[in-house]
């Protein structure tokens, strides 16, 4: 039990971090002169909306992969990839709901920024029940595999499409040079922790599916 | 301090659901972890038993 728990101690850890950049983010730096106390959501929208991205992109990686090598043994990969990749698209979409209710007054609009960011949290759902309805082999291999790298591929349109289509949804947060160096280093804080704990889950999924995997085949030689 | 208006609402509501969702999500794994664990013991000694 003991020895188990230790090998969580990563996880907690790396959460632990996310909770001190959040912390820091709503007491440790001031309010925003146009947007007030709201723009602190920042430091959870930004931060989960880019891993939603990184996801896309370990998903493209995979895909490129179980192409060129033929080989589903990077399926699992793909998998975890997409279903975290799911959660945190979602989590994106929920938190800038919120923005959006206080700083547009609705909930939701069908902005391009918004339609897009949606459409990618479609295609990480669409890429699990591919997963989930095919079985075993080339087919199931290829499909999977052009689908991911389909769903990468929607990660610049959503970056872009604040500059490419006039839309409610402010520019970029990094680059615009309009943020203060003390938000933006925190953000980059928030950001990096992300990712560290999302690449944490990724593993820990990973592991998980591999187990789940040797099972299926110990009970198929039983039988 | 922020949470005396609607905004401060808003963003404790935003904190709260990316928390939630985060450490459901790790708790999740370790309990899947220990149960997959514990089914995999259980099938490796039956196998044993039986052979």
């Amino acid at each position: 039990m003991r020895a188990e728990f230790a090998a969580w101690r990563w996880g907690l850890a790396l959460f632990a971090l996310q909770l001190v950049g959040w912390g820091w983010g709503l007491y440790g730096v001031g309010t925003d002169v146009h947007q007030g106390d709201v723009y602190r959501i920042i430091y959870v929208h930004v931060p989960t909306c880019l891993t939603a991205f990184v996801c896309a992109f370990y998903l493209f990686l995979c895909s490129v992969y179980a192409l060129r090598k033929k080989t589903e043994a990077c399926l699992l990969w793909g998998q975890a990839a997409a279903e975290l990749g799911l959660l945190f698209t979602v989590l994106g979409l929920l938190t800038g709901s919120i923005w959006g209710r206080v700083t547009w007054g609705v909930w939701w609009t069908w902005d391009a920024r918004l339609l897009t960011t949606f459409i990618l949290g479609v295609l990480f759902a669409a890429y699990l029940l591919l997963q989930q309805a095919l079985p075993r082999g080339a087919a199931k291999t290829k499909a999977s595999a052009a689908l991911g790298i389909l769903i990468f591929i929607d990660v610049p349109i959503v970056y872009k499409s604040v500059t490419w289509w006039r839309t409610l949804h402010q520019p970029p947060s990094i680059g615009g040079g309009t943020m203060s160096g003390e938000i933006l280093t925190l953000l980059l804080i928030t950001i990096l922790s992300s990712l560290l704990f999302m690449t944490w889950l990724l593993f820990a999924r990973v592991k998980n599916l591999r187990l789940q995997q040797r099972i299926a085949e110990l009970v198929s030689d039983w039988h | 301090m922020w949470l005396t208006n609607a905004q401060g609402w808003a963003l404790a509501g935003a904190y709260v659901v990316v928390v939630l969702a985060l450490l459901s999500a790790l708790v999740y794994l370790y309990y899947e972890r220990r149960k997959l664990r514990a089914l995999q013991q259980t099938l490796t000694e039956k196998q044993h038993e039986e052979n």
